[in-house]
């Protein structure tokens, strides 16, 4: 842009807060104010009707904290956060390698991945509910039909199990998202390097840990933080397909802030749970603003 | 990669390739076949895979088990509605970070990329409470700024970088051909970034149309829900009629896919778009 004169700056200062007042108003209404009203209500009273009675006081949080459930739901969140990201990261790389070659079922198998990607989170919750059920699902009747296992096997019948089939729906519906920011990157990478590599005499895996990993490195980093954020936003599987049963003991940070808000009506106990998830977000979106604004600038 | 793929090669890349597909498809083979069963065949033990009877019919009687019409047009209207707000905030926002030089820009930067890793849920318990104030629960328009306000920093991001490709030169043409700036952003802009607004009209309306959770919360009127919470009354407390929750499954994803079919690219553009540039 032309350096203009002081008077003119100043007014094109104000100029660009106006082309920005729809976003910033629909932002500050719809984000930012719940967000302070969370933080205000953490630190009161809050009446099981929802009216605030008093501000300034920590018993929410304590609350929180000495429910003999929040440390498995913190533990589940983490364990949920953790290996999703790493089993779809393993996954992500396999697929985006094998869709930057050229064969015949590669545009097939892309079109694919989009569907669980354009497929709302509920239904993909509903169907992985149903092909998991103990006695009715058709998982089960494929298993026994097929001849693999002689009766129902009861995939969601206790906790540990229940937690790992979750894991899986939850890499099911990241792998798609995560193997295209990947094939992206893979795409940007130059193929003189690997036709260098080849006169080397280098082979596939030589060119896979040698090239490909290192130059993917910073699409891995973006794709990593942003999914971990999306993974410790997610709700809507294991709310649908659990609920967080048997005993709270698969529920996660957000389906319990869920059951306490809106099934026990301890508004107070959740905004604190709210505020603590929060600052959890906020720590990954330092970390992925620092990477965002180092490519902006390189 | 390399320019030919050697034959063990190959014969890997086939078994992911088909291993992949098998189960991605699996879930909406299920929904299929299960929404075209019958409730004896549903609730018989072992399941059956193949249907016995293709009871097509389950795809007209669930018109008459809930207002399924409605549920259309609501999801419509929101996910319309949302994208129109979404776009028309997010054009001048994005044109403004991309040509716009003002204080506090890396700051106001720095802010969206912080409300895109808001999800709604965490949020849930302040939303609930902010549109109560406002009397906009149970109110579709509500509904509609709020899916508009948390896709806002998506389609602005998406938008300023696509803004940002397009030349200066163009721009100041129509500024000396006479047009002031708002007309040379619709004159020219506009058009010119059409690609990059259809991706974020796309994953605008995919993220309207799939919305659950607010609306979960926010909507308890029986004919303001959409077509994904309506889809809740076919769970009851002892069964779930497992053959409509799956028509009303395919009634909702089959035209999302079909659109899919024909905007393929634009979709892809906006992911990694997403994905890597913010």
């Amino acid at each position: 842009m032309k350096k203009r004169s002081n008077g003119k700056m100043k007014l094109a200062q104000f100029e660009a807060y106006l082309w920005m007042l729809p976003t910033l108003a629909l932002i500050s209404i719809f984000v930012l104010f719940p967000v302070l009203e969370s933080v205000y209500m953490s630190f009161s009273k809050v009446s099981k009707a929802g009216f605030i009675k008093s501000f300034g006081t920590l018993e929410n949080y304590q609350y929180v904290f000495k429910q003999p459930v929040f440390p498995r739901v913190i533990l589940n969140t983490v364990v949920w956060t953790v290996v999703i990201v790493l089993i779809s990261l393993v996954i992500s790389i396999m697929l985006a390698v094998v869709l930057n070659e050229r064969f015949a079922l590669r545009r097939f198998t892309r079109t694919m991945l989009l569907f669980p990607w354009a497929t709302s989170g509920f239904i993909t919750a509903c169907v992985w509910k149903y092909a998991l059920d103990y006695q009715y699902g058709s998982l089960n009747a494929l298993l026994v039909r097929t001849g693999i296992v002689q009766k129902n096997i009861n995939f969601l019948g206790n906790a540990d199990s229940a937690f790992a089939w979750l894991i899986f729906v939850g890499v099911f519906v990241t792998v798609p998202f995560m193997t295209f920011t990947l094939l992206s990157g893979l795409q940007s990478i130059s193929i003189d390097y690997y036709e260098a590599a080849t006169i080397d005499g280098a082979n596939f895996w030589d060119k896979l840990f040698k090239i490909t990993l290192p130059l993917l490195r910073p699409a891995i980093n973006v794709t990593v933080v942003l999914n971990v954020i999306y993974c410790f936003n997610s709700f809507v599987f294991v709310h649908t397909i659990t609920g967080g049963a048997p005993a709270h003991r698969t529920d996660t940070i957000m389906t319990y802030l869920y059951w306490m808000a809106f099934s026990k009506n301890n508004y107070g106990p959740a905004s604190a749970i709210s505020v603590i998830g929060f600052i959890v977000l906020l720590f990954f979106s330092v970390i992925y603003m620092n990477i965002q604004m180092k490519e902006e600038t390189t | 990669m390399s320019a030919k793929p050697s034959k063990p090669m190959k014969i890997a890349l086939y078994a992911i390739s088909i291993v992949t597909c098998a189960v991605i498809l699996y879930p909406y083979v299920v929904m299929f076949f299960s929404s075209v069963k019958d409730i004896n065949e549903i609730y018989r033990i072992p399941g059956t895979i193949w249907p016995e009877h293709w009871n097509l019919s389950n795809y007209i009687t669930v018109w008459q088990h809930i207002p399924l019409l409605y549920y259309f047009r609501n999801s419509a209207i929101v996910a319309f509605g949302a994208t129109a707000v979404s776009i028309c905030c997010a054009i001048p926002t994005g044109y403004a970070l991309a040509r716009m030089n003002f204080p506090g820009k890396k700051g106001f930067m720095q802010f969206i990329i912080i409300t895109q890793m808001f999800a709604p849920v965490v949020l849930l318990v302040g939303i609930y409470r902010v549109m109560l104030t406002f009397s906009l629960t149970n109110n579709l328009f509500g509904l509609i700024l709020l899916v508009a306000a948390f896709n806002q920093a998506f389609s602005a991001w998406l938008l300023s970088g696509t803004f940002a490709t397009i030349s200066h030169e163009l721009e100041e043409a129509a500024t000396i051909d006479g047009c002031n700036r708002v007309q040379a952003v619709i004159r020219v802009i506009i058009p010119l970034a059409a690609p990059g607004i259809a991706t974020a009209v796309i994953h605008a309306f995919i993220g309207a149309w799939n919305e659950y959770t607010l609306t979960l919360v926010l909507i308890s009127d029986t004919f303001k829900k959409s077509l994904n919470v309506g889809i809740r009354a076919f769970f009851g407390y002892t069964n779930v009629e497992w053959w409509y929750v799956f028509t009303c499954s395919l009634l909702t994803t089959v035209p999302i896919l079909l659109l899919f079919q024909f905007v393929d690219k634009h979709i892809v553009g906006g992911l990694t778009a997403g994905g890597v540039k913010g």
